[in-house]
């Protein structure tokens, strides 16, 4: 295939546009100075360079005071070089290396490091970057194992640097006006009674890799996989990953610890491979898990499920109360729904903290002052009111704004590995119960390292 | 490692392809492959609010599938930046934007964004992604007064749009502007689709959105090219014009959905246009053009073509006269080898 005639790539199509206009020269495009004002630039590296890292590469590629000047990532071929062309086109230079060692020893300019790579080497990449003397902020799920995990908070306490763990949701001005405003100071849904989360995905085929550019066997071995089978795959297996329950669980079972402000006493779970096979799908497709919490105000019960052959319903997390439910979920809108029986809620939307709900649903109280009179219209639904929040930054940009931040000396962490760790324990927790086939307790001591 | 939230559904069409021959089209629609394709596989995908599909000519169907589901990953990576509908998009992030504040965006805003720019100049106006605000106001108002329209053309314009390549930042000269990528995305997204089908080593391939814009790679073997037609509703058969498709693009657009394309110089609903295809080097230019072309005069567009060599079009419009409405058609540039 002629690609050249083709002209699908990125700079030809524009380029094929530009040869052949007429009107560049009164384009309106300018070459303005720098778009916003310098701050304390931050220099970063990011290792692992896979769809996460590149995520995280798109997203601090949107922001200000943040350099990323080193790329590592062991798939040069493909990782490392698309995550590469990305900075070139925005005419940053930066090193790449296939090893993390050498691009500590070469690149001396490094304040901190995205971790993006598989579960079981976050504790080596995170603890090697660390002792370097580099902030980290390493992405969920801390590890696979207990110990790696335990490893990484003892890390991050002795080097006296900053370990971010890449639970987002903490910095998400949503989530922190349900569980912050709403939750705690005004105890919208009056006494919770139970929780109730799930990230439910469809089927997906396993991951294959473009065959003029696979990892080479001796590299793959060197790195801990035996075939690019698993280095593609490496969530499913269980040396590499820490299976779906981990993976998203660690963003939202980390969501009932937050907004309960309390860890679980307990937990029963069913679950198992389902769907996939378990030869190249070693962890549990479909979990369904029950923690029981004793909270300040009394026992909370949660359910978690995820599954990975069906996606009714998305992600979402859902709290519920005497007095009212609140249902949030990263990427669609969080909506608060006031029991019947419960007392009115115009005073929040008064103070700012809940949007007045849609004309149709005001509350009947409301409508029955303002004139005499049944009014009989089209079926009225119950009002469910919105928070006065608009979030429109790409979903990980506020953490890593927090994390880049507290670099700066101007803000804590607001998910610090000793906060991540305990959502580790809790998952873990799940995995025993379902080779215990009944409820298991947790110590006090399984939270602390 | 943090999730994504995949939108991803299972092609559940894949396997062996046995298309059938082509239906009766309606009009503005770039009829597919057709034929039966031994060893063609076939993957489908919603995203951007249609279906989008993949046609590979490979043995291994097992590959065929890995490749494509990456295709697809991409696609969903970029409805993610290019959505005015999602709202963390880059474009959503545009929308609230005070004026004279820059905004850094992805690469892939960044590009489309500048494309636009480029034919919002070349085609003097009549492709511009800045008239979401006057499409939202048509779709409240089925005849909006000309204050109304006024006012929301001094938020138009490309010129109102300052791209900044160092720092691939946005700026607004006023606000608000609603950027609309509805006439570029789905052509853009299907290139980079097909540059990643090439990453795959997947040379001879066939990748469109919704019938909309086409990207065809190499041609299966034996083949001139991938199999078009595009037809009209009205006419005599309805059938326009067939060729076969290698190394470029074919776009569409027209009147199917209804009263749908407003022509950004004046505000109106183009009427007497009812489709318009463009043919070109990749799907960003001939998607985006394909919709300038439903708005400009037959004068504009046969200087344009001849201006741009690589660029071909068709449009059908229609007159009234003495009470019967006429159908004509037009074509503009290099055609040769396309039948009827």
């Amino acid at each position: 295939m002629n690609k050249r005639k083709m002209q699908i790539s990125r700079r030809s199509f524009l380029t094929s546009v530009a040869t052949v206009g007429t009107g560049l020269a009164v384009s309106p495009r300018v070459v303005a100075p720098s778009a916003t004002g310098k701050t304390d630039t931050v220099n970063v590296a990011i290792v692992g360079t896979g769809t996460q890292g590149q995520t995280l590469l798109e997203t601090c590629l949107k922001m200000t005071g943040v350099r990323v000047i080193a790329l590592c990532d062991l798939w040069a071929e493909f990782n490392l070089k698309r995550a590469s062309d990305m900075l070139n086109e925005y005419r940053q230079s930066h090193g790449t290396y296939t090893d993390y060692r050498e691009m500590l020893d070469t690149e001396t300019a490094l304040d901190a490091v995205i971790i993006a790579t598989p579960d079981f080497c976050h504790a080596e990449h995170a603890v090697a970057c660390l002792k370097a003397g580099l902030h980290v902020y390493c992405e969920a799920p801390m590890s696979n194992t207990l110990d790696a995990a335990r490893q990484m908070v003892r890390s991050g306490r002795e080097s006296g640097k900053l370990l971010q763990i890449g639970h987002q949701r903490r910095s998400n001005p949503k989530y922190r006006h349900c569980g912050g405003a709403l939750l705690r100071e005004v105890k919208l849904l009056g006494k919770v009674i139970a929780a109730n989360a799930q990230w439910n995905r469809p089927v997906q085929p396993d991951r294959g890799w473009p065959r003029r550019a696979p990892v080479e066997e001796a590299t793959l071995n060197k790195y801990g996989y035996e075939s690019m089978q698993q280095f593609r795959n490496w969530q499913w297996y269980k040396k590499l990953g820490s299976g779906p329950l981990m993976e998203l669980g660690s963003h939202q079972v980390d969501i009932l610890d937050w907004f309960l402000e309390a860890l679980p006493k307990s937990v029963m779970a069913s679950g198992g491979n389902d769907y996939y096979d378990p030869k190249t799908h070693e962890w549990p497709d479909t979990v369904m898990a029950v923690y029981e919490y004793e909270t300040k105000r009394g026992t909370v019960r949660a359910f978690y499920q995820t599954i990975s052959s069906n996606s009714n319903m998305g992600s979402f997390e859902t709290f519920m109360g005497d007095e009212g439910t609140m249902s949030m979920s990263e990427s669609g809108q969080c909506r608060v729904y006031r029991e019947e029986s419960a007392p009115e809620w115009r005073r929040w939307v008064k103070m700012g903290l809940l949007l007045e709900p849609e004309e149709k649903q005001k509350e009947e109280k409301e409508k029955s002052e303002s004139e005499p009179g049944l009014e009989v219209t089209d079926t009225i639904e119950p009002p469910s009111y919105r928070l006065p929040i608009t979030f429109d930054e790409p979903n990980h940009k506020p953490h890593l704004e927090n994390f880049f931040n507290a670099v700066r000396g101007q803000e804590q962490l607001n998910c610090p590995a000793e906060v991540a760790y305990a959502t580790f324990v809790s998952l873990l927790k799940v995995n025993e119960a379902l080779e215990a086939g009944r409820k298991v307790l947790f110590e006090t001591d399984d939270f602390t390292t | 490692m943090n999730a994504t939230v995949y939108v991803w559904r299972p092609a559940t069409t894949r396997g062996r392809t046995h298309l059938h021959p082509a239906t009766m089209e309606r009009q503005s629609t770039v009829t597919g492959p057709q034929g039966t394709l031994p060893g063609t596989h076939r993957f489908r995908h919603l995203a951007m609010g249609t279906t989008f599909e993949i046609f590979a000519a490979i043995a291994d169907g097992r590959y065929a599938e890995h490749a494509a589901y990456a295709a697809f990953e991409e696609l969903d990576r970029i409805e993610r930046q290019l959505s005015r509908y999602i709202e963390n998009s880059d474009i959503s992030r545009i929308s609230s934007l005070p004026a004279d504040q820059a905004l850094r965006v992805g690469l892939d805003t960044f590009q489309c964004l500048e494309l636009s720019c480029d034919l919002w100049v070349e085609t003097h106006g009549a492709f511009d992604v800045t008239v979401g605000s006057l499409l939202d106001c048509f779709r409240e108002h089925s005849s909006p007064s000309s204050e109304t329209l006024r006012s929301i053309g001094e938020r138009m314009g490309m010129n109102l749009v300052e791209l900044d390549p160092s720092e691939h930042s946005v700026r607004l000269r006023r606000s608000p502007i609603r950027i609309d990528l509805g006439g570029i995305g789905k052509g853009y997204a299907v290139d980079r689709m097909a540059a990643m089908l090439c990453e795959w080593s997947i040379e001879t391939a066939l990748v469109h959105a919704g019938h909309s814009s086409v990207v065809a790679l190499a041609p299966p073997r034996r083949t001139k090219g991938w199999p078009i037609v595009l037809k009209s509703e009205r006419g005599a058969g309805g059938t326009l014009v067939r060729f076969d498709l290698q190394n470029s693009s074919v776009s569409g657009s027209g009147l199917r959905k209804g009263k749908h394309i407003v022509d950004p110089r004046t505000g109106r609903y183009v009427e007497e246009r009812q489709a318009a295809w463009c043919r070109g080097p990749n799907a960003a230019v001939t998607d985006a053009l394909s919709t300038a072309f439903m708005v400009m005069s037959p004068e504009e567009i046969e200087k344009y073509c001849v201006r741009h060599p690589d660029i071909a079009a068709i449009t059908v419009v229609t007159q009234a006269k003495d009470g019967t409405q006429t159908e004509q058609v037009l074509r503009f540039g290099d055609w040769e080898g396309a039948t009827s």
